[in-house]
């Protein structure tokens, strides 16, 4: 009965206005101004069931109230707006209003479909409602912009996203589902070396994925395991770590020097037992890190485990036996307090 | 004359998208974990003579305190083996070895494992050792690679002379065994 009473209310109001000479349209336009895009939607709607639908600058504003309109149809208002940009166009016979057209289409799509399927990515986390918003994005932009138009810096973006956020969910998921999600996020890195095979993120981000997999098959092990889950677990850690290194090793040739994919390589090959070269990435490690150690020594020189990680610099990679000795004697004496 | 609406174009910007890389967590000690694990496993295939069948299950590692006595500790102090509680210790010297199940010698230890050999077989301790060469000075148990991956050697010899009875599968699935 409200409801009834609200929309008798609008309806008088425009009767009102109309009288006095005023199209839908412009009512739809004044409402548009005023912000209050429910009521510029239903008078809008009144206009293309007049004669008003033969002005390109009807469907115009309706494509625009539209695109502004909020609530739990946002899509489907989305493809209203687009609709109605499309049919703009259409009856703009002398084609005087194609650019401004277009460049209405091109906002409305990267409003409505490319933020919203960004925001869905990294504040809603919702990753299948977000593909969908991209995918139609970019079935729009190509029907109705630029059908030559490439979109491959954007999907390697998007897909690198994805990636990260199926990774970053994986800490917090029940041991169940950690698995789907790294596949997830797997399978959005191929989709970026599809696209480009010498994109370091994609590369280095599918690396330690499998890095991270092949240490969580020994690292959360369950501790009365049998012998034969162990070494089925340590089969498994050893293919995850050699699926890393490739792509590690690729992302190392596209960003030679970068610490992260030295510390991944580190990681693998010391999960491996390749002594040898763990080493290799270990020192280069500990020489970027060092000043850092000894900062902290200065700063905290209580801090037992930093000293521990000196003392195994000085003993292993960056060998200095001096060194190492007056820490042993420093730790020693901490551990008498 | 038609009047034109007056609507603004407004210039969207695209929301960006921030395409970070993973982040690993601090380089996990996978090496450590296995030889925990597998220190555990022996214990549960090793038959121990009767007397060592009662009080805490003891598991000694007899070095610095490394990763893998940590693990031990993490994963295992506390818990049992059978109606056993397992005590994890640390041994500094050889002297303060005292009376237990495993003990587990780090490959810097190494040297000590002939002496140890002698000392602990009255106790019946089950030697576990990470240096080639090891099974011939005393050890039973000894950690070695095949490939990239963690395996283990037994000399069935020595865990007669310690009174231990090793477990048909722990031998099936060693990589080397010296009878």
């Amino acid at each position: 009965m409200k409801t009834m009473r609200y929309i008798s209310f609008i309806l008088i109001a425009f009767s009102a206005s109309l009288s006095f000479g005023q199209t839908w349209t412009w009512q739809a336009n004044d409402f548009y101004k005023a912000q209050n895009y429910e009521q510029a939607k239903i008078a809008i709607d009144s206009a293309i069931g007049t004669a008003e639908r033969y002005d390109s600058q009807t469907w115009q504003l309706r494509g625009l109230i539209y695109r502004n309109l909020d609530g739990s149809n946002q899509l489907y208002n989305s493809e209203i707006a687009i609709e109605s940009f499309v049919r703009a166009k259409k009856v703009d016979s002398t084609n005087v209003y194609t650019a401004k057209i277009n460049e209405y289409i091109k906002n409305t799509l990267i409003k409505n479909y490319y933020n919203v399927s960004v925001r869905l990515l990294l504040e809603d986390k919702n990753f299948e409602k977000s593909e969908e918003f991209y995918s139609i994005y970019k079935k729009h932009y190509l029907a109705l912009i630029d059908p030559m138009y490439s979109f491959k810096s954007t999907d390697v973006d998007y897909y690198n996203t994805v990636a990260v956020q199926y990774i970053t969910k994986v800490d917090f998921a029940e041991p169940a589902k950690k698995s789907s999600l790294r596949e997830k996020a797997i399978e959005n890195c191929a989709k970026v070396l599809a696209i480009d095979s010498l994109d370091y993120k994609a590369n280095f981000n599918m690396g330690i994925i499998y890095y991270n997999l092949g240490a969580d098959y020994i690292m959360i092990a369950d501790p009365e395991i049998t012998m034969e889950e162990l070494m089925e677990n340590q089969k498994r850690a050893e293919d995850s770590f050699l699926k890393a290194l490739p792509l590690l090793n690729n992302a190392d040739r596209i960003q030679p020097g970068t610490m992260e994919v030295y510390e991944g390589l580190m990681g693998c090959y010391y999960g491996l037992n390749n002594d040898e070269l763990y080493l290799k990435y270990q020192i280069l490690v500990d020489k970027h890190y060092l000043p850092i150690y000894l900062e902290q020594f200065k700063n905290q020189p209580k801090d037992i485990e930093n000293i521990k990680t000196l003392i195994r610099i000085y003993t292993y990679t960056l060998v200095n036996e001096e060194e190492a000795n007056r820490l042993r004697t420093i730790i020693n004496e901490l551990q008498n307090e | 004359m038609k009047r034109a609406l007056y609507i603004l174009i407004v210039l969207l910007a695209f929301v960006g998208l921030n395409s970070s890389t993973v982040k690993t967590t601090q380089m996990p000690d996978t090496r450590a974990v296995v030889k925990a694990l597998y220190i555990y496993t022996f214990a549960t295939l090793v038959e121990w003579p009767e007397q060592k069948r009662s009080g805490d299950f003891v598991i000694g590692v007899f070095g610095e305190k490394t990763s893998v006595y940590e693990e031990l500790v993490k994963k295992y102090s506390g818990k049992a083996i059978g109606s056993q509680k397992i005590v994890i210790q640390n041994y500094r010297n050889k002297e303060a070895i005292q009376n237990c199940h495993i003990l587990y010698i780090t490959e810097v230890n190494s040297h000590y494992v002939p002496t140890l050999s002698t000392q602990m077989a009255p106790k019946n301790t089950l030697l576990v050792s990470e240096k080639a060469g090891s099974l011939s000075k005393g050890a039973i148990v000894n950690f070695v690679l095949q490939g990239n991956q963690q395996k283990y050697e037994i000399n069935k010899t020595n865990a007669k002379t310690h009174k231990l009875v090793i477990a048909d599968k722990l031998t099936d699935l060693a990589v080397n065994v010296i009878k």
